[in-house]
């Protein structure tokens, strides 16, 4: 490309091609080939003048001209803009259609005779006004039936000055809506793309986690319980049941072996399958992601619903003000100056101006929130509560002790009970597993075909005998496994806080594993900063025993606890707190824990949450960090504060134009001016982030 | 009174004669040609116009960047 380098200083380099160096059609692929240069930190290219602006990492000048110089314009392999483009050019229309319209609106007077302009002006009055009719039409009396009285009456009055500046302020404010929206949209998909799925090939029979863009067309997935299948594909290795619904809408999980196709977006309910790749749908995770966006907008706060009625249920009061000061000063200046002024429009607007850009913060603060609403639910909270395994505690249980019972040595009990876990993904097997290989014992495969019994345990026949392993209430209640007096105490001693596995072989107890599962070096502080920020309760839901679970309670400062709480049960405690007048947020992370995540009023997963957890709930976490939870919780009050401090403003601003109106301070013109600027600048600071707290 | 000073009449010849001549201009190959050379030039003029802006739109950019790095700011 020839060019010639209009600008030149270290780290910043401008480019000039010319006119007609490269087409419009050009810009996303130059801007992409520019970006994905490694020293280059950001792009801007205009085809108007062939112009290329970049910014790029100290001592790489030579090499930014170089490339510049050998890029090939004709030839760049077509791209879908980047989201750093997408950005510019929204920036760029919309200085462009905001500067057209001003240089219209204030050309037109200097060049078009009065007459036609006259003309023109009620043309566009009368598209107002029939607007206005409408939504009268229509039984509705909106915002916009004020707005085809007020320019309708200004016409009908032959003030068109006054017409004119309210139809311009009307279309300024819609272009700033639309922006917003707009660009608040195309922000929040990005934050939640770059989050698309990192997956697990099997590249020469090890698994090796790549990024989901990196996936090739025959490569081989492995997808395990609860895991979401990432592309399209047929079972290679492995069999599953796999729940259909988001394509089927049929609940029932299908069994899918060998040979059968699966299809992205599909969820594992219990088995592990590798994936032979047939489509990559990368498409279609960010096509849900992007129907996440445009449903966030109908998940709307109940308070901008609430803004939006009472901003169309002032309308009649207008008109009443209206005919009053019509009928009190018998001045139709005065009483125009009424319907000029109207709270309506600007909370309207300012509310989900307000509600979208939080959104778009929390996106970018790696929060994702599925609606306003749940903002608003997350405000006004009083109670939160916890699942301990993975979400308070680290995903990584270690086992601290192997108690044998019976003839059998500790190294056997651990033995036999690595060889039954190692096929589980889940936390509490994986440290089993780990703490037989830190102990250099080696497990060959023993036993026959095992069950797995979701959150419960495993049954399975070792030697021709029956051998269960799992929690107390799998292994004594339902299993009816005795553990006598002397055996209890002895695990009670042992076991101290730590969670207690029992493995039972031939209708005895064999042995226990006690595992311990430390708090997260944040949780502490988490809680203490959810309290600050006004959570008034905290609870904690386990499954665990009543010491772990009142060890883990203790340590971090936490009001309730419920122990040895069984999965399908954790739903009842959430709806037994909301029972009880709370307002309940619930986090959690695991295939378990989706029902009581269904039930709270608003509900958080984890950054490593099982994808079924990640669906169901309200608000996903991307990083593993629960000191985030207290950000959010700022974030969502802020949001609330700012929408009530936009309502009180904009009541009392227009209040005394009205009230200025009424009493002839003001002309109708200036009211409609102040009152619209009003509106643009409460909708302009609704853009702005909320303040970091 | 002669036909050819009736005006009414000529109304009606240049009713009649003139969309014919007007037909023909329009259609004429060098009205075409004056046409798309006069588009062409204004598309240029247009096109120029818009590159000039965006180089004077550039330089202020650069200058608004030089001087906010002076001042510190970025």
């Amino acid at each position: 490309m020839n060019f010639k380098i209009t600008y030149d200083k270290p780290g910043r380099i401008r480019f000039r091609a010319g006119a007609y160096a490269f087409e419009r059609v050009h810009e996303p692929r130059i801007h992409k080939a520019c970006v994905s240069v490694p020293y280059v930190q950001k792009a801007v290219v205009h085809s108007e003048n062939g112009g290329i602006l970049l910014e790029y990492e100290d001592g790489y000048r030579e090499q930014v001209i170089d490339f510049v110089r050998n890029l090939d314009v004709a030839n760049l392999p077509e791209s879908e803009p980047d989201t750093e483009y997408q950005l510019q050019e929204l920036d760029t229309q919309f200085k462009n259609r905001l500067a057209f319209m001003i240089a219209r609106r204030y050309l037109a007077k200097l060049f078009i005779p009065a007459p036609i302009r006259t003309a023109h002006l009620i043309y566009r009055g009368l598209k107002f006004v029939a607007k206005g009719l409408n939504c009268l039409g229509e039984g509705k009396l909106s915002v916009e039936v004020l707005d085809g009285a007020a320019i309708g009456a200004s016409i009908l009055q032959r003030n068109y000055e006054s017409a004119g500046t309210i139809m311009f302020l009307l279309n300024v404010s819609s272009l700033l809506e639309d922006y917003t929206k707009a660009r608040t949209r195309t922000a929040l998909t990005a934050s939640l793309a770059v989050k698309v799925d990192r997956v697990w090939v099997v590249k020469d029979g090890v698994d090796v986690q790549v990024r989901m863009q990196d996936v090739q067309v025959g490569d081989l997935v492995r997808v395990r319980s609860g895991s979401m299948i990432p592309v399209d594909g047929t079972v290679a290795e492995g069999d599953a049941f796999v729940n259909e619904a988001t394509m089927t809408g049929e609940s029932q999980a299908v069994h899918k072996t060998v040979g059968k196709s699966v299809f992205a977006g599909t969820v594992v309910d219990e088995g592990s399958i590798v994936v032979s790749v047939r489509a990559v749908s990368g498409n279609t995770k960010i096509q849900k992601i992007i129907e996440l966006i445009d449903r966030s907008e109908d998940l709307k706060a109940s308070i901008q619903s609430r803004a939006e009625r009472l901003a169309d249920g002032i309308v009649p009061f207008s008109f009443i003000g209206f005919g009053l000061t019509l009928l009190f000063t018998r001045n139709i200046t005065k009483a125009v100056s009424i319907l000029m002024v109207d709270y309506s429009c600007a909370i309207k607007l300012s509310t989900p101006i307000s509600v979208i850009s939080a959104l778009r913060e929390a996106a970018d603060r790696n929060m994702t929130v599925k609606g306003g609403k749940y903002l608003e639910e997350f405000a006004l909270a009083d109670t939160i509560v916890f699942d301990k395994t993975g979400t308070l505690t680290k995903a990584e249980p270690k086992l601290e002790r192997v108690i044998p019972f019976g003839n059998r040595s500790e190294e056997e009990i651990l033995r036999i009970a690595a060889c039954i876990e190692e096929h589980f993904p889940h936390s509490m097997a994986r440290a089993i597993v780990r703490g037989a290989a830190e102990r250099g014992i080696d497990h060959e495969e023993e036993h026959a075909d095992v069950k797995y019994i979701v959150a419960h345990g495993i049954a399975t026949t070792l030697g021709g005998e029956r051998a269960v392993i799992g929690s107390k209430h799998f292994v004594v209640e339902d299993e009816k496994i005795a553990v006598d007096e002397a055996e209890q105490k002895k695990i009670d001693e042992l076991a101290g806080a730590a969670s207690v596995i029992y493995l039972a072989i031939g209708g005895n107890l064999a042995g226990v594993l006690c595992i311990s599962d430390p708090p997260r070096d944040e949780a502490a502080e988490a809680i203490r900063m959810l309290r600050e920020r006004g959570i008034k309760h905290v609870a904690m839901i386990t499954g665990d025993s009543q010491k772990a679970a009142e060890r883990t309670a203790q340590l971090l400062g936490i009001d309730t606890f419920f122990a040895q709480v069984l999965p399908e049960d954790k739903h009842r405690y959430v709806e037994k707190m909301k029972a009880e007048g709370r307002r309940v947020i619930m986090v959690g992370d695991g295939i378990n824990d989706a029902p009581a995540l269904a039930a709270a009023n608003v509900s958080v997963a984890m950054s490593d949450a099982s994808d079924i957890a990640r669906e169901t709930a309200d608000v996903t976490l991307r990083s593993e960090d629960l000191r985030d939870l207290a950000e959010l919780r700022a974030l969502s009050t802020q949001l609330m504060e700012r929408i009530q401090a936009n309502y009180r403003f904009i009541v009392a601003f227009n209040t005394s134009l009205l009230a200025a109106g009424f009493f002839g301070i003001l002309a109708p013109s200036t009211s409609a001016l102040l009152h619209n600027l009003s509106t643009m600048a409460i909708c302009a600071k609704s853009m702005t982030p909320l303040k970091r707290a | 009174m002669s036909v050819w000073k009736n005006e009414k009449f000529w109304c009606v010849v240049a009713g009649v004669v003139g969309p014919t001549i007007i037909k023909k201009i329009l259609k004429a190959p060098k009205t075409r040609e004056y046409a798309v050379k006069g588009l062409a030039e204004g598309m240029k003029i247009t096109a120029d116009a818009k590159a000039a802006f965006q180089d004077m739109k550039d330089e202020a950019a650069d200058i608004c960047n030089d001087a906010k790095n002076q001042a510190g700011t970025k």
